[in-house]
């Protein structure tokens, strides 16, 4: 990949004004955040996109596609562009030729960075899964494959269970959270059942599903109306 | 990010389609389309259906179908003619997310990497991977590790 940007550079005449930095870490990441004008992210696709939400934390205005999962969090620092090649050239043109642009953006950006945390994604899980256990009436419910990072994951889950989080890493816990895992998923596993009419064939299933997903999580819910009042443990 | 978001991102809106599909009792699994440098530039799901693994892309929301409402293989679905077929109710659908070059497991992932098991493996049981389903070892590292350990230790002992 290198090679071809290499190779693209001599043919676009840039190659003197184009630096290929290669993993920078630390102290010599930051200040490269830091001395950039503009962060451009330009993804395709991209699950968050840290790298964006890092360039903001110190002040420097983005550009990131509509692609990255970030977006919607530091709209007001800079651009959220279509993953086009003209939309970029002009979100670039105009924030490389406009330094109060820039300036402002780049402090919007920095305020945006800090409301950036764990905290939210993790409750507004825990909160959909409580919701969710409370109208399953001892069914059990569907991890629905949100990451919001392993870790943070297992914390939703252990609580959910009533349980606590093991930390990671050592054989022991290794095998507790596999239990865990294991056990938790065996709980979770018929959430589809609000979804899923019973009985269905395999594609009306899969329709199901889609439609599902289509609406969004609330659609679920109320799909399932008999509320379950016991079974969820309180918060730690 | 919230939840709709969430199910925007190929990754997370395919597990979610899986997790489901599976507690439903539906034959699914995962499968990775690549880039030439072996890359995952879409994941999609495939699905069991009259006997034959249909493609379901759940970012889009999206059975892979042609006009006359057949299901779709990733096999059909090599054709470009297909995949524009099957692709057209979706406006802007990325053409890149072709099928010229997908993987059901990611070996990579593996901490065995170095060993280049997948060049391996592809000798010595050529559609290995998509004779078991890999998934729940795959997907959940500690279920992995776990395996690994009771495999050494019956091995060993």
């Amino acid at each position: 990949m290198e090679a071809r940007l290499r190779k693209l550079t001599k043919e676009l005449r840039v190659a003197d004004r184009t630096i290929f930095s290669g993993a920078v870490f630390e102290d010599e990441k930051w200040a490269a955040y830091r001395d950039a004008d503009v962060f451009v992210l330009p993804s395709q696709n991209e699950n968050f996109g840290n790298t964006a939400a890092e360039a903001a934390a110190v002040g420097t205005p983005v550009i990131v596609t509509e692609n990255c999962g970030v977006a919607p969090l530091l709209a007001d620092g800079g651009r959220v562009i279509a993953h086009e090649e003209e939309a970029l050239r002009k979100a670039l043109g105009e924030l490389l030729q406009n330094e109060p642009m820039r300036e402002r953006l780049g402090r919007s950006a920095m305020a945006a960075a800090g409301t950036i945390g764990w905290e939210g994604p993790v409750q507004e899980a825990e909160a959909l899964y409580r919701k969710l256990a409370e109208n399953s009436k001892g069914k059990k419910i569907a991890l629905c494959g949100v990451s919001v990072g392993q870790r943070k994951t297992y914390c939703v889950q252990a609580r959910l269970e009533g349980g606590e989080c093991v930390p990671c890493g050592l054989p022991a816990g290794m095998v507790y959270s596999a239990g865990w895992e294991y056990s938790v998923r065996q709980y979770l596993n018929g959430f589809s059942d609000a979804i899923v009419p019973v009985p269905a064939t395999p594609e009306q299933k899969v329709d199901a599903i889609l439609n599902w997903m289509r609406s969004g999580p609330p659609r679920a819910v109320a799909a399932n109306p008999d509320a379950c009042r016991k079974g969820i443990p309180k918060r730690r | 990010m919230n939840y709709k978001q969430l199910l925007s991102v190929c990754g997370t809106a395919t597990n979610a389609f899986l997790n489901l599909a599976r507690s439903s009792d539906l034959n699914v699994r995962r499968l990775l389309l690549l880039t030439p440098e072996r890359t995952t530039k879409h994941v999609v799901a495939e699905v069991l259906l009259d006997g034959k693994w249909a493609i379901v892309d759940p970012t889009y929301r999206l059975v892979m179908k042609d006009k006359q409402g057949h299901l779709l293989t990733r096999r059909d679905l090599q054709n470009p003619a297909m995949f524009a077929e099957a692709t057209s109710v979706i406006p802007n659908y990325p053409a890149v997310y072709n099928y010229t070059t997908f993987a059901h497991v990611r070996i990579a992932k593996l901490p065995l990497q170095g060993l280049h098991l997948r060049v391996a493996l592809d000798k010595v049981y050529p559609g290995w991977d998509e004779a078991v389903d890999w998934s729940l070892l795959l997907e959940r590292e500690s279920f992995f590790v776990l395996c690994l350990f009771i495999a050494g230790s019956v091995f060993f002992w």
